[in-house]
């Protein structure tokens, strides 16, 4: 059942416009934030290095950076994935799910797909902006590139799948599009930093918005530290992993116990 | 004696520390038709959500025929508190979208959709978006959205509001029809002459309590009709009249009237004017012999008058 719940919200979703503003929204602003990055210099071991001239001659760091960049427009996912869920909330399609004959068991494995649909798409959608810099910036494409970067490609996917899950599950406690998604937005932005700063070295580590932005570094400091390919660190996957069942079991029991 | 379809036993519910259902305990059997009946704020459509599983009971339980405690059944057709709709989406892709979860098979589709639109009357406006519907036709269209899986069990919660006359009398035909193809319907209203003109069975709601449950029909049979009698006699008759029913092993006295009886008269075969002969040949001579379907009115004045009285 819950696959036939999920071919029903891809029908919908598509049918959505917000879905499309926010895909054509993301696929512009990915290569404006990639450029916006590159503008900036950074000064390291005393010298100033400007990003552009260091990205140029490698195409897989190039598509280390534009991941990197593009996993901060995981909150404008998150807004589209609240705003359809509460959507359908607010009108009564979940009962009409139930009605159907939808088990609450369906409903949060539908959710689950949701987000991993979700995730799969701004993949999707940041390879073919990412493919568009590549190519402007006069690299070869290179598909070897995906190969050689696979780790960092699976850590961009599981950052976007953790952090559509958190938010998906605050939201079915509190069902309300602006209240989970400033939530989120200052956790991950503010809170969670001021945590960091009063405590850098105790479990603040263990903290989510730590350990998923562990899964896509920004390659520039990697290159700085190891001048090789930077990929996820080991404990920021088994934490990530850690939080996404977290979200997975608290979203389904909200859903099991709650009214609909 | 027909199956029992849903069977819930003590089920309260709270809003925060308001009560809203208080020990609900009742039994539904195949083909019967429940009319809920109870003032805004009775807890008819809470007790609805409940056995539909929309809503987790604080304390009791609910079972719905070969189903879990506590569980939906696996396919029902409601309508509850509101039309469920995206208002953006066309009628007919909506009607699409719950006929893939009912799992109608894709080739089949587009003609059941077709099917119920005709049903219910909405076949011209199929392609119009929801949020561009009449607020009747848009209580049609959540109708259409409960009969689209041919569904054996349907629960309406006021599916005439916002209806004009016409389609009034469309949708209790309607249900009239349904009930007379063995389906269960649970119709909560607070309409008397809906439930009435309606319903086999009526179950009273007041402050989230059962107040009272009762048929609305005699339990006939196809072999042996029951006919519900309203007798009249002058005032000085009735004492006679209630001996002589005493005789007729075929009559169950209901009520003592100061001028009469009612009585469900059960004959092996004929009509009621049977016993108006019966009674004739025992010198008792009526002045008036009524069909009734049921005192609804009756009932329910004297239930929520008995529970005011309780009150205080």
């Amino acid at each position: 059942m819950a696959i036939e719940l999920l071919h029903v919200m891809i029908r919908k979703i598509v049918r959505y416009p917000l879905f499309w503003i926010v895909s054509v929204f993301f696929l512009l602003i990915i290569p404006m934030l990639y450029r916006f990055f590159l503008t900036i210099d950074l000064t390291f071991a005393g010298q100033q290095i400007n990003l552009l001239a260091f990205l140029t001659p490698d195409s897989a760091s190039v598509w280390q950076y534009i991941l990197f960049v593009a996993s901060y427009g995981v909150y404008v996912m998150i807004l589209f994935a609240l705003s359809f869920i509460n959507r359908d909330l607010r009108e009564g399609i979940w009962r009409q799910y139930l009605f159907a004959g939808s088990s609450r068991n369906d409903l949060a494995l539908a959710l689950w797909l949701f987000s991993l649909g979700l995730s799969l798409w701004a993949l999707l959608l940041v390879v073919l902006a990412g493919s568009g810099i590549v190519l402007r910036q006069s690299h070869a494409f290179n598909a070897a590139d995906f190969i050689e970067l696979r780790l960092f490609f699976a850590g961009f996917l599981l950052h976007y799948f953790v952090f559509i899950a958190l938010a998906v599950a605050l939201n079915m406690l509190l069902r309300n599009t602006i209240m989970s998604f400033l939530i989120i937005l200052l956790w991950g932005l503010v809170a969670e930093s001021a945590v960091r700063w009063i405590d850098p070295t105790g479990f603040a580590h263990y903290l989510p918005v730590y350990n998923l932005n562990g899964l896509v570094p920004n390659p520039i400091l990697a290159l700085f530290d190891r001048s090789s390919v930077a990929e996820p660190d080991t404990q920021s996957v088994v934490m990530s992993l850690f939080w996404l069942f977290g979200c997975i079991g608290s979203t389904y029991y909200v859903l099991r116990r709650k009214d609909l | 004696m027909s199956a029992t379809i849903l069977e819930t036993s003590s089920i309260t519910k709270y809003y925060g520390k308001t009560k809203a259902l208080d020990g609900i305990s009742l039994q539904l059997k195949k083909g019967q038709v429940l009319g809920i009946l109870g003032p805004n704020g009775s807890g008819k459509t809470t007790f609805l959500s409940v056995i539909l599983g929309v809503l987790r009971p604080y304390s009791g339980w609910y079972r719905w025929v070969d189903g879990d405690v506590n569980s939906a059944p696996a396919s029902i057709g409601a309508l509850l508190e509101k039309p469920c709709f995206l208002p953006g989406n066309r009628l007919q892709t909506q009607l699409y979208d719950m006929a893939i979860l009912h799992k109608i098979p894709a080739r089949h589709r587009a003609m059941r959709i077709k099917e119920v639109l005709t049903e219910t009357g909405l076949e011209d406006v199929a392609t119009k978006k929801f949020s561009a519907l009449s607020l009747g036709m848009k209580q049609r269209a959540a109708i259409a959205m409960a009969l689209l899986s041919r569904p054996d069990i349907l629960i309406l919660d006021e599916p005439t509001n916002g209806l004009d006359p016409q389609g009034i009398i469309d949708i209790r035909q309607l249900i009239r029809q349904l009930a007379a193809t063995g389906k269960t319907v649970i119709l909560a209203s607070h309409i008397l002459d809906e439930v009435e003109k309606v319903c086999t069975h009526a179950a009273f709601f007041k402050k989230g309590v059962l107040a009272g449950f009762e048929s609305l029909v005699p339990e006939s049979t196809e072999d042996n009709p029951v006919y519900r009698l309203l007798l009249e006699v002058p005032y000085t008759e009735t004492g006679k009249l209630l001996e002589c029913l005493g005789l007729n092993p075929n009559c169950v006295l209901l009520e003592k009237m100061p001028n009469g009886a009612v009585v469900d008269f059960e004959p092996s075969e004929g009509g009621p004017e049977l016993l108006n002969k019966f009674l004739a040949e025992n010198n008792i001579m009526l002045s008036g012999l009524t069909k009734v379907k049921s005192g609804i009115e009756q009932s329910f004045m004297k239930i929520t008058g008995e529970q005011q009285q309780h009150g205080h």
